[in-house]
């Protein structure tokens, strides 16, 4: 009789589980929802690999397995893509920032101005 | 508790379809509630199956001989940790810790990439492999089916498999097998999606990368047990079930070798979705090769008619994942060329193409005998000659690239810097060789073999050599400087200590498979014989007895240079509950190990008059392969390490 009991409360807890977020109803997107947030997860990560990247061929070029022409050229490739990627960072970071504060004045107490 | 099991395993694949379902609509609507509701099914498939796990172990551990799976696999004379282990000694419980483990590893997917909104397509695949294996638990091999008649005792483990070893390394194989799942959901989820960017091959490597370690350990530990248990003196036949690991790893390290160029240089996106599948694939035709019986094995004790169902998955898997890299081909075109054949991205592609050519050699003579079965009637068996012929060349020019491409540079390797690069490597090369000539081998393939160890092991020496030296240059103290330099380049030299555990594995193996001695002799009481170094002396013969065999254990002295060493008890049983094992005796193996080599006594026989007939054998350098296995993991566990984020810049 109790692993009966156990069974529905089991299927009870695991269904709740389930589906209870479709009937949240429209939630506002928090900051870790948003679809810049993921970009700007995904631009870091790049970022990151690009300056990783970079630490190799100074190594490689210290332990003297790169030529100074090879040196000099991958180390420019990859300068300029981290370079584009950390634009990209500051202007989606810029982006967030404007719309963050748009968002405050709209909701702040302190909006009207005073006549 | 089996009612409880029982619920917990329809309910799991009923949970399953819904979240695969809600996963389905996220994707196509970009709704969060489904995209949670779905991730939610996910965490809950892992509780449902954990208690169904439970559920299985109390019935194995209560011995509830009511259940088909208990009667079949324990016995009451069975060690409460054996009727633990007994878990997956059989079809459906390999099975319900298959779709355990990885609900484990989609509830870790999905809470993971929680904050990042999750990817719904990751979930559609995961889930839909996940409901295979819940339909065959649910609906075919249940392991909490009743047997119509009550039994009082159970047939009782397989006496080899109740060792410790065994009771570890099926769960460690299992975690690499299962594993594999992730990064196959990841590449085919960039597929379906269209975002074929850099995030699916990152996420992709971690998870490969952690499957493959836990593959490697799984497979050493199984040549362990085999060593210890089987009593050949051997720890590798090529069995089918042996190869069924070793396949997925084989095309595993392929592609953790080939994503590497795909990350840096963007290239080989195709053929890393390629590899990719394969590896998949390779793993799903493992557990295949494993549990439908289809070729005969010394480990296969289960059939049963999940053979066609497999086959049909197999099927499945590849014509849905090719058509889909087909659909997408054009938008994987790589953004840039090889720039020169004399360049890491060469080696690396040698390497693959090596990698995938002795995983296909091993896949071949694996189903060998079932497709000489189908078309003529007749199983032809595929043994060691065979796989060895064609690995061992393969191997061979495989440790050779392992110590060139770290010697070289990414896009382009001047002569220049070859030449200078290889001089150390290849002096060490040569010195290897000449002392062994000078000691007095002659055996080609083993001078071929430690000499390219010594190779590489020179390599790995000389990385780390000149890595400390450019930091010191730059003040650090050495000891500080091979800190530092491990752990901000944890993926090259964590990978260079995996490099390492290879030399070691090659050197055990090639010592233990050309060198081994053997003799085997008939003694009476207190006759003796001499193995290498070694002076045995026959004490006699114990009989042994308790609850769950009878047996004998000849008594051996161990003599070295006139001083005793040692004494050892080789045993032959026969166990009281015929299980499921096919012999009706079992050897116990008595091992005294060195670094050196392996004394190895088998009891064959015991004769009339107290004689018995001993097999003995010298097997060197044995231990090279154990420790070459902690090495290995230590380097993967070096590798996966996480770096710190650098500090996320602040907007101005």
């Amino acid at each position: 009789m109790s692993e009966y009991v156990i069974s529905l409360l089991l299927v009870a807890l695991v269904s709740v589980f389930t589906v209870y977020p479709l009937f949240l109803g429209r939630r506002k997107p928090g900051a870790a929802d948003s679809p810049e947030v993921n970009q700007l997860e995904q631009l870091f990560e790049r970022r990151d690999l690009y300056y990783s990247s970079i630490k190799d061929i100074e190594l490689d070029r210290d332990m003297g397995k790169l030529s100074e022409q090879d040196y000099a050229e991958l180390m420019s490739r990859y300068k300029e893509k981290a370079a584009s990627v950390t634009k990209l960072i500051s202007e989606l970071q810029s982006t967030e920032k404007n719309e963050k504060t748009e968002e405050k004045m709209e909701t702040s107490p302190f909006e009207t101005p005073v006549s | 508790m089996s009612d409880l099991g029982s619920i917990a395993i329809l309910l799991s694949f009923f949970i399953t379809i819904y979240s695969l379902f809600a996963c389905a609509v996220a994707a196509r609507t970009g709704s969060r509630a489904f995209a949670q509701s779905g991730g939610n099914g996910i965490v809950s498939l892992a509780f449902l199956l954990l208690v169904a796990v439970c559920c299985l172990v109390y019935e194995l551990v209560t011995l509830d001989f009511s259940l088909r799976y208990v009667a079949l696999n324990t016995s009451t004379d069975l060690p409460v940790i054996y009727r633990v282990t007994a878990l997956w000694a059989g079809q459906a419980g390999s099975l319900l810790l298959w779709s355990f483990i990885l609900s484990l590893y989609m509830a870790f997917v999905v809470l993971r990439n929680r904050k990042k909104g999750g990817d719904p397509y990751v979930n559609i695949v995961l889930c839909a492999v996940s409901l295979f294996f819940l339909f065959l638990i649910a609906y075919v091999e249940d392991p909490f089916e009743k047997l119509g008649v009550a039994v009082g005792e159970g047939r009782g483990l397989n006496p080899i498999l109740q060792n410790g070893y065994m009771a570890i390394h099926p769960v460690t194989l299992y975690v690499g097998y299962v594993g594999i799942t992730v990064p196959f959901a990841f590449g085919i989820a960039a597929l379906l999606s269209g975002r074929l960017g850099d995030e699916w091959i990152r996420n992709c490597r971690k998870y490969a990368l952690f499957s493959w370690m836990f593959l490697s350990a799984g497979l050493l530990l199984g040549a362990r047990w085999a060593y210890l248990e089987l009593g050949w003196g051997g720890y590798w036949a090529w069995d089918p079930v042996e190869n069924a690991a070793f396949m997925p790893w084989l095309a595993g390290t392929a592609f953790l070798h080939s994503v590497m160029i795909q990350e840096r240089k963007a290239m080989l996106k195709k053929w890393n979705m390629i590899l990719l599948i394969i590896t998949f694939f390779l793993s799903i035709f493992g557990t295949f090769i494993t549990r439908s019986g289809i070729v005969s094995s010394v480990h296969s004790f289960a059939r049963s008619d999940i053979g066609p169902l497999f086959l049909g998955f197999m099927v499945l898997i590849l014509l849905f994942s090719f058509a889909l890299l087909i659909y997408r081909s054009k938008e994987l075109e790589s953004e840039e060329r090889f720039d020169s054949v004399l360049s890491r991205e060469s080696a690396f592609l040698f390497n693959n193409l090596l990698f995938l050519a002795a995983a296909f050699s091993v896949f071949l003579g694996t189903i060998f005998p079932v497709l000489s079965e189908a078309f003529t009637g007749k199983k032809i068996l595929v043994g060691p000659p065979y796989f060895n012929a064609v690995g061992v060349p393969i191997g061979l020019v495989l440790i050779l690239l392992m110590g060139i491409g770290p010697l070289i540079s990414w896009k382009k390797a001047s002569t220049a810097n070859l030449k200078r690069n290889f001089v150390f490597p290849g002096v060490v090369f040569a010195a290897v060789l000449l002392a062994l000539l000078v000691f007095g081998l002659r055996e080609p393939v083993a001078l071929l073999s430690f000499a390219l160890c010594g190779f590489v092991a020179a390599t790995v020496f000389l990385e780390y050599f000149r890595g400390i030296r450019v930091r010191s240059s730059r003040g650090e103290n050495p000891v500080s400087a091979f800190f530092n330099l491990v752990s901000r380049n944890r993926r090259r030299y964590g990978g260079y200590i995996v490099h390492l555990g290879v030399v070691l594995l090659v050197i055990g193996i090639t010592a233990s498979s050309l060198f081994v001695t053997q003799k085997e002799v008939v003694l009476g009481k207190g006759d003796s014989f001499s193995l290498g170094r070694y002076d045995l002396v026959f004490r006699g013969v114990n009989y042994i007895s308790n609850d769950a065999k009878d047996g004998f254990s000849a008594e051996l002295s161990i003599e070295n240079n006139g001083r005793s060493v040692a004494t050892m008890y080789p045993e032959k049983n026969i166990y009281k509950y015929e299980g499921n094992r096919e012999i009706n005796q079992e050897t116990e193996v008595a091992l005294r190990s060195t670094f050196r080599d392996d004394l190895y006594l088998i009891l064959s026989e015991v004769g009339g008059g107290g004689k018995v007939n001993i097999r003995a054998l010298l097997n060197p350098m044995v231990n090279w392969i154990w420790a070459g296995g902690f090495v290995i993991v230590l380097g993967a566990i070096v590798t996966m390490w996480p770096e710190g984020r650098r500090k996320k810049e602040s907007s101005a």
